[in-house]
């Protein structure tokens, strides 16, 4: 089981962030995820222990790293094809890596990075703070992403109650997939809660995220039925839920939750962050897949806002 | 009807166009037929890389007819002779009237060509000679005409007596470029103009007050017993008799281009509309800038035409505007209330009158033409702010001119915008448009921050400070009679990182390998941080004191020895004062431009950090390293690029920079100009973080020689801001902005598909009024994403329009050189999303 408690790794804290939740943010990313959709464009934030990022384009094959590891995991210097950009190569045997750093700390031109700092609330805080003037003049604030925030529910607890004590809006963006006790606990300190629905159908949603839909779907309604406010995420993945009948129920079902409903934000597929797959030393069924335009998903916009709910694309 | 082929480009729906970003396409569906032809009808005169445009000549009438004309009047005073010269040139020379051109008066004798002042300085004429790209033909006859007038002003140009007036190794300084930029002489000029003057009297009533003044003057010397300060009016009434001829001659010259317009009117104009606007034309022509104007016109005519003449006089580099504020009030009257001009018909002539100057050009140095990139000068018109009593200034004629501004896309002028909490929302709507579509202007100024700034640096009064106009691309300066300001203070530019070069190096030069700087001691036997910035600030010291002295005296010396009729007949206090523009009798404006001037912060830092903190490397290795410009020290060297770098909002590296600041600030009151004003710092770069790259020594921020410096005047350094747009806000407003610099230079590029929209103008808006709030002066955009930027790199003939954003001013992207394109796109596009 993963840490929860006085820490959690964070694996960045992105100022100037304004699509997700209201006016000009600053969104925390916590690294761990109860899920494992497969077109995660998160990827990093999956796993709950911290990582390496090996970026080609950056390496010069100087072979400090490969001095530097005490378990045989990293390759020797490579002549390679600098077009190739970390498609067919991987520097560091991840089997054999036990993450201790030594090759990141031996790195000098940055090719080695090390993904997930372990932080405390007030560090964490100390950061999102300096941006209060702009959250000021934009209604903005916190945002708390991951990864799952939920997963981590003591810590994500005393985040979000110090931001509160400070003055500070917050929104969590979460999948959902906790028990009700743990939004309870949250929901006096989350000013907007941001809800990830991928899809209706129970089976689809086991088969590609790895868990079941129901205990989303039965949180969701509690919350508004609480009367909380919401904004609605559906990422629109190719093959997966973008069939008119897949929108369709999801618009179906969210009727249903309106007036807490302030606006559902559809997210377009996209494969931009297929590097950082590359940089993990992973492989990804959707790195080939087509990123998806504003245009692609207007019929969905269309559907929701068919509906009477008011609706963005890309937040 | 057969029409012009239409691309399939062209065929696209105006919407299409507008959600491609593709600007420049939509602007040309968008303007009017005569906007249009105006706009490709239009010689580009700013040097592309360092040469001109293919076809662009330069003009031989006005350096013959000046000549000419100044040979004649040998025995006459130094200011009488420069003052028939030019009206020898506006009498003489050729005249054209463009098809379906409102606006007239140009800069030479044909469309395409380039004005040359061969009295300004010797080093321009020989350029010239050896520039066989801009001699008309016949090349023969040309060069040899060039050859004589060479010969004749070599001898005596500006430059010449300016450089007799210097010890010669105070020269060598100054053109080496580590101190100065350019002389300090008055024939190139960034020359604040007073409109309220010129605008109530014209220049009939200015001749008026003329020759008042010299009834008074004769009255004093030749019928009473004259006083001991009575003897001056000697030299006075010479002044005075140059300013007359020149306005007359003025009049004359705009009242060419009244009959011009009514002989063809009357004789060759078949199209009975144009011959109505030949007509309007042949009447504006008679009236200004002989009478104060009462249409908007007339006020644009008049404008237009003391650019033009003040340009006729000598270089002005600079164009301080304030358009809105002056011709408000006419088109207010003319569309608003009279409604005998309709609101498309002021936007014609509005974005004629940005074209028309544009297409102002003259031959220039090679070397400032590497640093304007582009432009002819840097043409920073200003809009927007407060009244006197405070209230917004913003008016139609403001969002005409961002309108028209968007349609023309030119690259000069460019606007700068006078941002106050007050601002109508509409104004602010657009300028917000003109940023989005990727004009890289209007540039963003806080007016309460400027005025406050004006009044403690030249203790100018609370309404004149209103008033202000940028004198250059930065500097508030007062449009008023005692706030004008006729010099151009440029000259006292420094590249301020060679401080940081001479305290590692004991006041050596490392690039030029000669004693600079004074001796601060070996730098590798330093123990301490504070041994060193004590040195470094030996060192900037000095180069402002040497740099101030030359140009006080470059500015005290002009108006004997290279004075200015024309300019001094169009201010107030010249007039009232009987003295040449140059003599420093206004308020002042002085600053001092610091190039290259962030680097020294981070510098510092890194050694604090490194050598002296976490004593990873001694003095001893540092100054070894930096000796070979870091060549064989790459690890090292990396240690010294990654360690805190200023715009990530850390106090460790902003806090040296604000000591930097505020210890230079001080030194500024220590150090006076003429008009005994303080010499404020005041840090930008133009273009000159690419041409300088080569002057400026390895650094230990982790520069190496030849690697670009960082581009703004407080921006961080490309690539070097890792955590966005609101982190270099908060990094910068730890600057005082008011009593530690004139103001300085914030480059900032978003991203336009984070501006898309109704949500997009709510997040400019939120940013801007935090950047407002942190008491920020400047902050300009680049709007255009690196992927176009790219693909304007690979396919120039695809961009041409494309503008971006360069330290002070815009210019067209494909006009700049590789290295220019390259570190634009390696900035950091604040994107969005992980």
């Amino acid at each position: 089981m993963h840490e929860d408690g006085e820490k959690a790794y964070v694996t960045n804290i992105q100022r100037f962030s304004i699509n997700d939740g209201p006016g000009i943010r600053t969104t925390v990313f916590l690294k761990g995820c109860a899920l494992q959709c497969a077109w995660c464009h998160n990827p990093e934030c999956i796993d709950f222990r911290p990582e390496i990022y090996w970026k080609q384009s950056l390496c010069r094959q100087c072979g400090r790293c490969f001095d530097a590891c005490p378990q045989g995991a990293v390759q020797p210097p490579v002549e390679l094809d600098p077009d190739d950009e970390g498609r067919h190569y991987h520097k560091i045997d991840r089997e054999k890596c036990d993450r201790c750093m030594k090759c990141v700390e031996a790195c000098i031109y940055e090719a080695l990075l090390r993904v997930g700092e372990r932080m405390t609330v007030e560090e964490i805080l100390d950061e999102v703070e300096r941006d209060i003037p702009f959250y000021n003049n934009s209604e903005g604030g916190l945002t708390l992403t991951g990864g799952e925030p939920t997963s981590f529910p003591r810590f994500t607890l005393a985040l979000l109650s110090e931001a509160k004590r400070r003055g500070i809006h917050t929104c969590l963006d979460t999948s959902g997939f906790c028990s009700w006790e743990v939004l309870d606990s949250l929901r006096p300190y989350v000013d907007i809660f941001l809800y990830d629905i991928k899809c209706l159908s129970g089976k689809l949603h086991l088969l590609r995220t790895g868990v079941s839909n129901s205990p989303i779907l039965a949180n969701l309604a509690r919350l508004a039925c609480e009367g909380e406010s919401i904004i609605v995420r559906v990422p629109v993945i190719p093959g997966f839920n973008d069939s008119t009948e897949q929108m369709g129920r999801i618009a179906e079902f969210l009727e249903t939750l309106k007036p807490a409903l302030l606006q559902v934000d559809i997210l377009p597929f996209h494969n931009w962050c297929q590097d950082k797959y590359r940089w993990l030393g992973r492989e990804w069924d959707y790195e080939e897949t087509e990123s998806l335009s504003e245009y692609d998903v207007e019929d969905f916009r269309e559907i929701l806002e068919g509906r009477g709910i008011k609706t963005t694309i890309g937040g | 009807m057969g029409g012009p082929k239409m691309s399939a480009v062209e065929m696209r729906s105006i919407e299409e166009i507008e959600k491609s970003g593709q600007w420049w396409w939509w602007a040309e569906q968008k303007r009017s037929k005569r906007l249009d032809y105006l706009r490709k009808a239009v010689w580009k005169k700013g040097a592309k890389g360092s040469g001109y445009q293919p076809g662009v000549k330069v003009d031989l009438e006005r350096p013959i007819l000046y000549t000419q004309a100044f040979q004649a009047n040998e025995h006459d005073p130094l200011i009488i002779r420069h003052a028939k010269a030019l009206a020898h040139v506006w009498d003489n020379i050729t005249i054209f009237i463009q098809d379906h051109a409102q606006i007239m008066g140009y800069l030479g004798s044909r469309p395409h060509t380039i004005v040359w002042h061969p009295e300004i300085l010797f080093l321009l004429n020989e350029d010239l000679y050896n520039d066989r790209t801009v001699i008309p033909e016949p090349e023969e006859r040309s060069l040899r005409i060039i050859r004589e007038i060479c010969d004749y002003w070599n001898p005596q140009t500006a430059g010449t007596k300016m450089f007799s007036k210097l010890p010669p190794e105070e020269i060598v300084k100054l053109m080496t470029g580590a101190i100065g930029w350019g002389l300090p002489i008055h024939r190139i000029g960034y020359c604040t103009k007073q409109w309220d003057y010129m605008f109530r009297l014209g220049f009939e009533g200015i001749i008026a007050e003329i020759d008042a003044k010299m009834a008074e003057a004769e009255e004093r010397i030749y019928r009473r017993v004259p006083e001991p300060e009575d003897y001056e009016y000697y030299k006075k009434l010479d002044i005075w008799k140059a300013m007359k001829i020149t306005l007359e001659a003025a009049v004359r010259w705009a009242r060419r281009y009244s009959r011009l317009a009514r002989i063809i009117a009357e004789n060759f104009e078949t199209d009975p509309q144009r011959k109505q606007e030949l007509e309007r034309i042949a009447e504006t022509c008679w009236k200004v800038p002989a009478r104060p104007p009462e249409h908007l016109w007339e006020s644009l005519q008049f404008d237009h035409f003391v650019q033009i003449l003040t340009r006729y006089e000598a270089c002005d580099g600079a164009w301080p505007a304030r358009p809105d504020y002056w011709h408000g009030p006419f088109y207010d009257k003319d569309v608003n209330q009279d409604k005998v001009l309709t609101k498309e018909e002021a936007l014609d002539l509005t974005g004629e009158f940005l074209i028309r100057c544009y297409e102002v050009g003259w031959f220039w140095l090679m070397l400032a033409r590497d640093t304007l990139q582009g432009i002819t000068g840097t043409w920073v018109w200003t809009l927007g702010g407060v009244n006197e009593d405070g209230t917004d200034a913003c008016n139609d004629m403001t969002d005409c001119l961002l309108e028209a501004a968007r349609l023309v896309r030119v690259a000069n002028p460019t606007f700068a915008f006078r941002y106050h909490p007050q601002v109508r929302m509409q104004t602010l709507r657009n300028v917000f448009e003109c940023i989005r579509q990727g004009l890289g202007y209007p540039s963003m100024r806080n007016d309460p921050i400027l005025i406050a700034n004006a009044m403690h640096w030249h203790r100018h009064p609370l309404k004149e400070a209103r008033r202000w106009v940028h004198q250059a691309c930065m500097s508030p300066c007062p449009d008023t009679k005692w706030g004008c300001q006729p010099f151009r203070m440029a000259n006292a530019t420094i590249i301020a990182a060679k401080a940081m070069e001479y305290a590692l190096f004991d006041g050596f030069d490392q690039v030029l390998q000669m004693q600079f700087g004074p001796h601060t001691g070996d730098a590798s036997k330093f123990e301490s941080f504070e041994e060193l910035y004590q040195a470094w600030y030996t060192q900037i010291k000095w180069m402002m004191d040497t740099l101030t002295k030359v140009t006080g005296a470059g500015r005290y010396n002009s108006s004997e020895l290279d004075p200015r009729p024309f300019l001094s007949a169009i201010y107030e206090r010249c007039v009232d004062l009987g003295v040449d523009s140059a003599h420093p009798s206004e308020r002042g404006n002085s600053w001092i431009t610091f190039f290259a001037w962030m680097e020294t912060g981070d510098s510092l830092a890194a050694v604090k950090k490194l050598v002296f903190d976490e004593r990873k490397y001694t003095m001893a290795q540092l100054i070894e390293a930096l000796r070979n410009n870091w060549e064989g020290y790459e690890e090292m060297r990396m240690d010294f690029v990654r360690a805190p770098k200023w715009g990530n909002d850390d106090d460790y590296v902003d806090q040296i920079h604000v000591r930097c600041h505020n210890d230079v600030a001080a030194h500024s009151w220590e150090i006076k100009d003429p008009t005994g004003n303080p010499w404020p710092p005041l840090p930008e770069n133009i273009a000159a973080y690419v041409t300088n790259a080569t002057k400026v020594w390895a650094l230990p921020n982790g520069r190496r020689l030849g690697d670009t410096l960082y581009d703004g005047g407080c921006s961080p350094g490309a690539g070097l801001d890792k955590k966005g747009p609101t982190a270099v806000l908060r990094s910068v407003a730890k600057i005082d902005h008011i009593g530690a610099v004139r103001a300085t230079l914030l480059n900032q590029r978003l991203n336009p598909t984070q501006l898309a929209g109704e949500k997009g103008f709510q997040i400019w808006h939120s940013y801007i009024k935090t950047w407002a709030d942190l008491g920020i002066d400047h902050v300009q955009f680049n709007m255009v994403d690196n992927e176009t930027l790219k693909a304007a790199q690979k396919e120039p003939e695809k961009y041409p329009e494309l503008i971006v954003r360069i330290a002070g001013y815009s210019a067209h992207f494909i006009d700049l050189n590789k290295k220019t394109q390259d570190t634009i796109i390696a900035r950091n596009v604040q994107s969005l999303g992980s």
